[in-house]
């Protein structure tokens, strides 16, 4: 990558373009930190376009492996006890077998078993995580976004910012991370009590989910996650997945185009000749 | 437990889950996942769409005509790592296909196994194709 110019090269820059003094100012505050809140972090936090060229090299598309998406299929059902069934306090064990996803998702047919996405709606934290599309990590200074074929978007911030108590809660959080050497570590809060857990189960008002991603081997990224909610969890829910790169690269999933399974009922007219 | 341990166990219990289409968009509740049918035919349609790629075949009737069954897979990106392709298959060609059937009764299920006219087949597993 190379590094964005900084003050003297700016300058240049300036004149070239002929933009106003004060626009210089906001860019070279912007690009090179001037303005940035100072990183409690030891280590590279990413914070200029040069340091970014440090982090461990994610590029590419990272698809949920197999192991992984069974590992989310055995947690879309089954009974208590299923080691990949989160241990619930007794009030959502309550919720989970009444909704028929205890029952693998074969209990009540209806939207109690279902995920966000049926209709359409983001999974939201930590379920996009668990998403079987691919995901694409994309650095700029003092933040990773990460994006899924599925369109969501999460913006971690590594530039030392903590969460903002103000902001309204959304389906992906305040994401506020930090690097460890090359595992990004990221603290999110502030879900949306309506974002997926795992299928028949939306996270509550207190979820917050930490996560350590990092490269595993060459063709392999891990995202190991701890949920908790006192009200939801009887203890924090650990569990991990992993991620193969795509050679096939990202995909467009528009939920709107064709949603023949709306609300549970399955259109089954064929397409026209 | 601690981590390490169900990350063994949860790799045991992968394995026994056998093979199960994706849910990217719902679960499969509208299936009888208990059951698992194969219905024969031509190709009528591949409709290469988001959130569910959708397989049509003609099913002959046994009267002369046909019954068009939907099959439903998974979303384009997911199908596209596990072979397929929105030009896998021609309009007319001989398919023969395992499927999960709709509770409803509807001709209709969640796509399995599919098995093309030159007797290649692919499982619609989430197999990476590298």
């Amino acid at each position: 990558m190379t590094a964005r110019p900084c003050r003297g090269e700016i300058k240049e820059e300036i004149i070239r373009n002929n933009l106003s003094v004060a626009v210089i100012a906001a860019a070279a505050l912007a690009l090179c930190g001037g303005a940035a809140p100072v990183s409690h972090y030891p280590g590279n936090q990413g914070l200029t376009w040069a340091a970014l060229a440090q982090l461990p090299d994610w590029t590419g598309a990272w698809a949920l492996d197999p192991p992984s998406f069974q590992r989310v299929v055995a947690t879309s059902g089954g009974p208590d006890g299923n080691p990949n069934i989160p241990p619930l306090t007794p009030q959502y064990a309550a919720m989970r077998k009444a909704n028929g996803a205890a029952n693998g998702g074969q209990g009540p047919a209806g939207t109690g078993v279902e995920t966000n996405s049926l209709h359409c709606l983001p999974s939201g934290m930590p379920g996009m995580m668990s998403s079987p599309f691919s995901f694409e990590f994309l650095y700029t200074p003092g933040r990773v976004t990460i994006i899924n074929d599925g369109r969501e978007i999460r913006r971690v911030y590594t530039d030392g910012r903590g969460h903002n108590p103000n902001a309204d809660p959304t389906f992906e959080g305040d994401a506020i991370g930090h690097w460890e050497g090359d595992t990004l570590v990221i603290d999110t809060q502030n879900i949306l009590p309506d974002a997926d857990l795992f299928v028949g189960m939306h996270t509550g008002a207190n979820t917050h989910v930490a996560e350590r991603i990092s490269k595993i081997g060459p063709h392999t990224l891990e995202d190991q996650l701890v949920v908790s909610d006192p009200v939801i969890f009887a203890k924090p829910w650990r569990y991990y997945r992993t991620y193969q790169l795509n050679k096939l690269g990202m995909s467009e999933y528009v939920c709107e185009q064709n949603n023949r399974d709306s609300n549970g009922i399955v259109n089954l007219t064929p397409p026209p000749e | 437990m601690n981590f390490f341990n169900s990350r063994l166990l949860a790799v045991a219990c992968a394995s026994l889950a056998g093979i199960q289409p994706v849910f990217a968009h719902h679960s499969f509740s509208n299936f009888d996942m208990s059951r698992m049918e194969t219905v024969s035919g031509t190709v009528r349609a591949l409709e290469w769409t988001n959130p569910h790629v959708w397989l049509w075949i003609d099913v002959p009737d046994g009267k002369g005509g046909v019954i068009p069954y939907g099959l439903e897979g998974a979303a384009t990106g997911e199908m596209a790592r596990q072979g397929w392709s929105r030009t896998k298959v021609t309009k007319g060609e001989k398919i023969t296909a395992q499927m999960h059937p709709l509770r409803s009764g509807q001709n209709g299920g969640s796509l399995g196994k599919t098995t093309f006219a030159d007797g290649s087949s692919l499982g619609n597993t989430l197999v990476l194709k590298k």
